[in-house]
């Protein structure tokens, strides 16, 4: 998987899960993760989406300490084929 | 006329709570089958207008009775939060109730402004979030704890609706849901009535919501056999009828703001009306067979609480589920609590025909109508009453609106498991 798929793919999970209500089109791999308005419950929701969508582990500090949307795609894209 | 004395409040305020606050309805809200506000919905009931047809939301065809009074979901969309989106459609419909009944006590919208006035928020609720947890099990039962997502808890706690109604208008009062099968909101609304009569709090934005329209809810419903199988939906629920057959099941939400006068007053408020009483029972008899004795006890501690003759009563908007048993059950409750008075001046009505049987959330619902009925001096019709039954001796509302000359009117809700509510609003002037 590229890393725009892995973008498109996440937007997928996003927003059917803990940030229904992101404009994903506008969503660049700079956006920051914060201004997807994820609160602490949700963060919980989106590892647990995460880790079904892309069959990987995150540990909640993992996902803590990413700052953007190319962060995550980062983080996956180390972790899958 | 309300008899019970307003005491005056000590020019410092300080002694409210050995004092008895009068209790004025400064807004209401509704989400219903027939309309998700308050105009559309008394226009509905004039016009004759019944929300049952078809059940829709999922595949009912293999249930004896495939009806109901559904709401339509994309009526709530764009209002509130995006993040209620993923919330439980009990949830939604008491946010929106909610909103309503804000906006018309002409209370800012703003967690900032309403924090400070320790408004409670307090809802009643037959099933909670059963949709979100039926949905939970099945993802359970298809992939085991795998399927069950974090948020899964506070989303299907029984107390979802009172928590997110607080958080959404910043009210810091106490928050918290009632289960008590059908009477769940009016015993939410008493519950609120009386903390604001005895002065511990000033405001509460209470009612009822639920939302039940999933496969399995629908079908434990219909195998308990208190569905209508009439063909035409519109026909089907038929209170107080002799040819009734059954109630339907509906959705929806129902939301009064309730304030002590003084502080409605206080701030220049819309008053719509007034909550003159509450009373309660239990039957202590069986767990869905009701009783009289129950029923009577119940409006008889209304009335003390009202300080109200039965003669007063104009009005009484009747749980009237259009079961074969509440009907008569009903009516015998009402002649026993209110004597011979009761034919005097007195019309019983029921809006079941046209929301369905909304459950823990109906005596919301329909309060706001009762409000809504004294405020313009008119009875709505019942649909389907066609043939009254002989058994149910109390004047009735027909297919025609009743002129409302008396000024205050009663309100039943009665549950499974015998729980009794009965609340008694006036015509504020």
């Amino acid at each position: 998987m590229d890393r725009a798929t892995i973008l498109e793919k996440l937007g997928e999970v996003i927003r059917e899960g803990a940030a229904s209500d992101v404009d994903w089109a506008a969503v660049t791999e700079s956006t920051s993760l914060e201004s997807f308005g994820v609160d602490s419950l949700a963060i919980l929701d989106l590892i647990f989406d995460l880790e079904d969508s892309f069959d990987i582990k995150i540990e909640p500090k993992q996902m803590l300490a990413m700052k953007t949307a190319g962060d995550l795609v980062q983080f996956i894209d180390e972790r899958t084929d | 006329m309300a008899a019970y004395t307003c005491m005056a409040n000590d020019a410092d305020g300080t002694n409210k709570m050995s004092q008895q606050q009068r209790v004025v309805i400064t807004g209401t809200g509704i989400v219903s089958s027939i309309g998700c506000d308050e105009t559309s919905v008394w226009e509905s009931l004039l016009a004759g207008r019944s929300g049952l047809r078809k059940v829709s939301r999922f595949d009912a065809s293999e249930n004896r009775v495939q009806h109901g009074a559904e709401v339509d979901p994309a009526a709530l969309d764009g209002l509130q939060s995006g993040k209620l989106l993923r919330a439980d459609l009990t949830v939604r419909f008491a946010v929106e109730a909610a909103r309503q009944a804000l906006l018309g006590a002409e209370l800012e919208l703003s967690p900032e402004t309403t924090r400070e006035r320790q408004i409670a928020s307090i809802w009643g609720s037959a099933c909670g979030q059963a949709g979100t947890l039926f949905e939970a099990r099945a993802r359970f039962s298809d992939r085991g704890p795998r399927g069950l997502r974090p948020s899964t808890v506070p989303k299907v706690m029984s107390n979802a609706t009172s928590a997110e109604v607080s958080m959404q208008f910043g009210l810091t009062g106490t928050n918290q849901v009632v289960v008590s099968a059908c009477t769940s909101a009016t015993n939410a609304i008493g519950q609120a009535f009386r903390m604001i009569r005895h002065g511990e709090i000033d405001a509460a934005l209470c009612g009822g919501s639920d939302a039940f329209f999933d496969p399995f809810y629908f079908g434990v419903w219909n195998n308990l056999g208190v569905l209508s199988p009439i063909e035409d939906p519109a026909a089907a629920v038929r209170p107080f009828d002799a040819n009734r057959q059954g109630t339907l099941l509906g959705e929806g939400a129902g939301a009064l703001m309730l304030e002590s006068l003084e502080s409605a007053q206080r701030r220049g408020a819309p008053i719509r009306g007034e909550l003159l009483g509450y009373g309660e029972s239990s039957d202590a008899t069986h767990i869905t067979n009701p009783s009289v004795d129950g029923q009577r006890l119940a409006i008889e501690n209304a009335l003390r609480s009202a300080a109200v003759d039965p003669i007063e009563i104009g009005y009484v908007n009747a749980h009237g589920t259009a079961t074969l048993t509440n009907d008569v059950t009903e009516s015998r409750s009402i002649r026993a609590a209110l004597g011979d008075v009761a034919t005097d001046g007195l019309v019983v009505g029921a809006n079941k025909s046209y929301l369905g049987h909304t459950l823990g959330a109906s005596g919301a619902l329909e309060s706001v109508i009762t409000v809504a009925a004294l405020e313009r001096r008119l009875a709505p019709p019942n649909l389907n009453l066609d043939e009254p039954d002989p058994e149910c001796q109390v004047p009735l509302v027909g297919r025609t609106a009743q002129p409302l000359e008396k000024v205050v009117a009663m309100k039943n809700s009665f549950g499974f498991g015998g729980g009794n509510g009965v609340l008694i609003f006036r015509r504020f002037s």
